[in-house]
């Protein structure tokens, strides 16, 4: 009974067959003949005499299975899963984000951004994210113009999340710090004194700003073919700091958005390409080794 | 080639049934994504309180906050004079207009043309209050701002320096006139003293001015 319980209890381990208990059940099993006879008498002896020898030969088996013979320890052989050594430098990617041009031609604002991404160990992905962000919106209501376009840049780290770190797809996590220098336009309708009288022209020109913010990363990235992946990714953008003008508050951030609520959310859909020079091979996992033969055990 | 490396289970499916799999989950989850993206956007950011105004607090002599019983009528002085005709006949009441009316000089009507300050009144017969909100001129570095009181003769007049600037926000809340509040002072009738507490004169509603007036609260 402990046997069977290690047995049950350590599945990796590879049982060794029993000598026993295969050959008596088999013989346990044989069925007496069910031929009819009109003779009763000639029928129970029959078959009387069959109970007869097959309990004689159960003794007889019995009998042998008695005969004492040494104890034999059942060894059990762990397989030793060897886990691939990933190295540490698995190459770049570049990626391209196509949300930033969608909404440069669907909206009044939009970014071309290219994003370099390091591979370490399929599992840290340091990463630079560059691009030009253009913005010239006039509101509806109001008449105000805001025009904007200047570069930005952000530096981060990803982090996948996934098990199974050899697999293409991945589902990460990350972070990153993004900085814009930037100079913007806002111009509107003349203001007028509803009280005193008089009026003013309200246009201003390339007031300088610099912006500072921090992202939060969610993203998954899939396999499509080769060494393309596509992915996306939401973004919490959470501005940091941002130049003070008396005059107006950036409305659009080169690389983080509007600065309305709701801006703060934001998201990515890249185009992924594998860049794998200086990515070394990964060792494919050995076969389990062989099972060392219990003594005794054919 | 080296990708294959990296893959140590081997898909049962061809390669075109899985990335076909892996599109319709990563296009079906930046869908869903998206759509939570747009519901979360929308909200108005414009600040409730459009209005720019000098917010002006009152106190008695000791600095106490108080409602001040008397009747006061707020009024300032326009840049400028403007025209207005004033017709008289004996036995008659004096009728001043801004426009002038030919009708009185037919029924034996007197007129005379002259000019007069452009006062306006900002705060009509306000009582029992403990402050007051005033606004501002957008283009003058200098308002004048009379206190008229029902219980006192007298007037109280603060002459304000300031500069003033435009502001946006957000592009769909409009443009705002704030104001940099630089000296105040004002006669003595019934105020004690005034004081500037914060210069910064925008939509945000702290108060800028107290004014302490004459006597103390019981």
């Amino acid at each position: 009974m402990k046997n069977e319980e290690y047995r049950m209890k350590y599945e990796s381990l590879t049982p060794i067959p029993s000598t026993k208990g295969e050959g008596s059940k088999m013989k346990n099993e044989s069925n007496p003949s069910h031929k009819q006879s009109k003779n009763y008498s000639s029928f129970f002896i029959l078959h009387s005499s069959f109970f007869i020898l097959s309990f004689l030969c159960s003794l007889s088996v019995k009998a042998q299975g008695n005969i004492p013979e040494p104890e034999l320890p059942t060894q059990y052989v762990e397989i030793k899963e060897e886990k691939p050594k990933i190295p540490f430098f698995q190459g770049f990617t570049l990626s391209a984000d196509v949300v930033g041009v969608a909404q440069y031609f669907l909206s009044d604002y939009g970014s071309v951004e290219a994003a370099l991404r390091l591979n370490l160990k399929n599992t840290y992905f340091p990463i630079v994210e560059i691009g030009l962000a253009d913005c010239d919106i006039t509101d509806e209501n109001t008449s105000i113009r805001y025009k904007t376009r200047a570069p930005y840049a952000r530096v981060g780290i990803d982090f996948n999340m996934l098990k199974n770190k050899l697999q293409d797809n991945r589902l990460y996590v990350g972070a990153r710090y993004g900085i814009s220098n930037y100079k913007f336009d806002i111009s509107g309708p003349a203001i007028k004194d509803p009280i005193w009288g008089g009026s003013e022209p309200f246009s201003y020109r390339d007031i300088s700003a610099t912006s500072h913010w921090a992202e939060a990363v969610l993203g998954v990235q899939v396999k499509m073919w080769g060494h393309f992946h596509m992915g996306w990714a939401i973004r919490y953008r959470h501005e940091i700091s941002s130049t003070k003008n008396k005059y107006a508050k950036p409305y659009y951030i080169p690389g983080y958005g509007t600065t309305a609520e709701g801006g703060a959310l934001g998201i990515t859909y890249s185009l992924i390409f594998d860049l794998n020079w200086g990515m070394k091979k990964v060792k494919k996992a050995s076969p389990p080794a062989p099972l060392q033969k219990a003594r005794g055990v054919e | 080639m080296k990708n294959e490396s990296l893959t140590p289970i081997p898909s049962p499916k061809g390669e075109g049934s899985r990335m076909h799999s892996s599109l319709f989950i990563l296009h079906s989850s930046f869908i869903i994504s998206l759509v939570l993206l747009l519901c979360a956007c929308g909200a108005n950011n414009c600040p409730l309180e459009s209005k720019v105004t000098c917010n002006y607090g009152f106190y008695d002599a000791q600095g106490t906050s108080v409602k001040y019983n008397d009747t006061i009528t707020v009024t300032t002085l326009k840049p400028g004079m403007k025209t207005i005709y004033t017709y008289r006949k004996l036995g008659y009441k004096t009728v001043v207009l801004q426009t002038r009316d030919s009708s009185y000089i037919k029924n034996g009507y007197t007129e005379t043309v002259g000019q007069t300050r452009r006062d306006t009144i900002l705060v009509n017969n306000l009582s029992n209050a403990n402050k007051v909100k005033i606004p501002m001129s957008y283009f003058s570095d200098n308002d004048t701002i009379i206190f008229a009181y029902n219980n006192i003769s007298n007037r109280d007049t603060l002459y304000i320096a300031h500069d003033s600037y435009s502001n946006v926000e957000l592009p769909e809340c409009g443009t705002h006139r704030f104001h940099h509040l630089k000296t105040i002072r004002c006669t003595n009738s019934g105020i004690d003293h005034i004081d500037i507490v914060n210069p910064e004169v925008n939509y945000e509603g702290n108060e800028n001015v107290k004014i302490f007036f004459m006597g103390t609260a019981e």
